[in-house]
């Protein structure tokens, strides 16, 4: 019980430290940008979008845009994908996977494919 | 500020784990055996931000637990790929081939790189697979380039022999290399000192013979009778030599026949199974020692004993066909469901995990009766799905490394959960 206690009691105050941290680190930020320039930084998030549903493989992207409901909108070449990522889409197919996904995809902000079109 | 700064990221690793699981649910196929998810932060990007992987051929993991690459590298690159490495360049930046051979260590840092020509062996035209002995040295296949697509039998390597690329031929230029084709197999020590050549290139005196080879995919060891076991995939054989000079012990064709029989016609699912090797691209020994092969355009894994003897076969998924593709670095040839093969890591390596490339998932096979129990990865560009995955290795922890080749070019770590 009593160390059930300081574990929980432990992570209460990793939590705290984390959130005393972090307001440190955008006050420092803030108080950069005052003096000059500052770039933002970025970093990668490898869990968006989501894996396309039906199978669905993606060509050359060319095309993209946010709306003003934050949703992602792209538009992609499905004509460069080659045999094998179209395998099947061919006639006859010649493997399990892809089909060539239609050319206007519409994400929320979570990943998910919420419309598709075009063609 | 190094301090908030590692605060800060503790909590995009927190956010991240949580997406990660959530992501994971579109990438996981119909699974009854080990379930996996990507591991997106594997491997760090590199150090020289201008180095690029081409075509992967081959992954392994080490007795250290270190894991290991090789892939094409400029002559897989397309052109806006490698601009430092034309001639005159054509960006100062980005990109250019990272070296061949790669080890990285489990948190996916880069602890070692070397590979290319150098004195008294000939670095493949196209490499194939990378394995590990038990005494640390790293063997690579010159898989060579393959084939035309007429012909039945295909190698590790993904490019097809006679196709002109769209740029201009010549190393590094996006075209084949020159000289004669890849049948030989090297041996280095792990920091990359030269020393065995088995076969030569352009010297491929047919399936009987006992000192040469013909585009070879793969090898595996028996660390106890000191063996190597090279899939020999232009023979259409298994050869076996001794691991220190390289001298001939004993060779097998497809069912453990002792001849070798006619080249088979192109594979149709309903025909009756080939009785020789379409393609041997990968071979693996388990810990109770038997020899797993992969016939890949033929969709099937075959099963011997040490000395050859044919113990079983499994089909992997019988309707997979192929295409050949034409890129901007040649043409690739993407057939068949058996690309690589590798054991799970319990004591007993209950299941056997198989990249099929044409079809872009891994197949988790149970391994005494090669029936499947389920499948990971789907088509795409994501993390967690893949394009022509053609080569597969599973570390101490079950941790599974999974390649790709033609342009998927990247190396996937994937975690059990």
């Amino acid at each position: 019980m009593k160390r059930n206690l300081l574990i929980g009691g432990s992570f209460l105050a990793l939590l705290v430290a984390l959130a005393i941290a972090q307001s440190a680190v955008q006050r420092v930020a803030a108080a950069q940008a005052q003096n000059g320039v500052m770039a933002p930084r970025f970093e990668v998030d490898p869990t968006f979008p989501k894996p396309l549903p039906n199978g669905w493989y993606q060509g050359q992207t060319i095309g993209l845009w946010v709306d003003a409901q934050d949703h992602v909108w792209i538009v992609h070449r499905p004509d460069v994908l080659d045999a094998a990522e179209g395998a099947s889409s061919q006639t006859p197919p010649t493997g399990e996977c892809c089909n060539i996904a239609p050319p206007i995809l519409e994400f929320d902000q979570a990943g998910n494919l919420l419309r598709h079109w075009g063609g | 500020m190094p301090l908030p700064r590692r605060v800060v990221c503790c909590w995009v690793l927190v956010l991240s784990g949580v997406l990660a699981v959530q992501y994971d649910a579109a990438t996981q196929g119909s699974n009854a055996g080990p379930r996996y998810q990507v591991d997106p932060w594997w491997p760090r990007p590199f150090t020289n931000q201008s180095w690029v992987l081409g075509s992967v051929t081959g992954v392994t993991v080490d007795a250290q637990n270190h894991i290991w690459v090789i892939h094409r590298g400029g002559d897989s690159l397309e052109t806006n790929e490698k601009g430092m490495m034309l001639t005159p360049p054509s960006a100062t930046l980005c990109c250019q081939a990272a070296p061949s051979v790669l080890e990285f260590d489990q948190k996916g840092v880069l602890v070692s790189n070397w590979g290319g020509p150098g004195q008294g062996y000939a670095w493949p035209q196209s490499p194939g697979s990378l394995a590990v002995d038990a005494k640390g040295n790293v063997w690579i296949t010159a898989a060579g380039l393959e084939a035309p697509p007429t012909t039945p039998a295909r190698g590790r390597g993904d490019a097809v022999v006679g196709e002109a690329p769209a740029a201009a031929p010549g190393r590094g230029r996006g075209g084949p290399p020159p000289g004669p084709p890849d049948a030989h197999v090297l041996k280095f020590s792990r920091d990359g000192k030269f020393l065995l050549q088995i076969g030569a290139p352009g010297k491929m005196d047919g399936p009987d013979s006992q000192t040469t080879l013909n585009r070879p995919s793969a090898v595996a060891f028996d660390a106890a009778a000191n063996e190597v076991f090279v899939a020999d995939t232009g023979n259409r054989r298994i050869v076996v030599f001794d691991a220190d000079k390289g001298l001939y012990k004993r060779h097998w064709f497809a069912y453990g026949e002792k001849a070798a029989g006619a080249a088979p016609t192109a594979y149709a699912p309903n025909d009756p199974p080939a009785k020789s090797f379409r393609d041997v691209t990968c071979i693996d020994i388990a810990r109770d020692g038997l020899v797993y092969v992969c016939d890949r355009s033929s969709n099937r894994i075959q099963v011997f004993r040490k000395d050859g003897t044919f113990v079983k076969e499994g089909i992997v998924s019988k309707n997979t066909l192929g295409a050949t593709v034409t890129g901007q670095f040649g043409v690739v040839s993407s057939h068949g469901s058996a690309w690589d093969l590798a054991f799970s890591s319990d004591a007993q390596q209950r299941y056997v995990l198989v990249a099929n490339g044409h079809d872009k998932k891994v197949h988790i096979l149970q391994r005494d009766t090669l029936a499947p129990v389920g499948t990971f990865g789907s088509g795409g560009r994501y993390p967690g799905q893949f394009l022509a995955v053609g080569s597969i290795a599973v570390d101490a922890q079950g941790n599974v490394y999974a390649g790709e080749q033609h342009h998927g070019k990247r190396v996937q770590k994937f975690v059990t959960r």
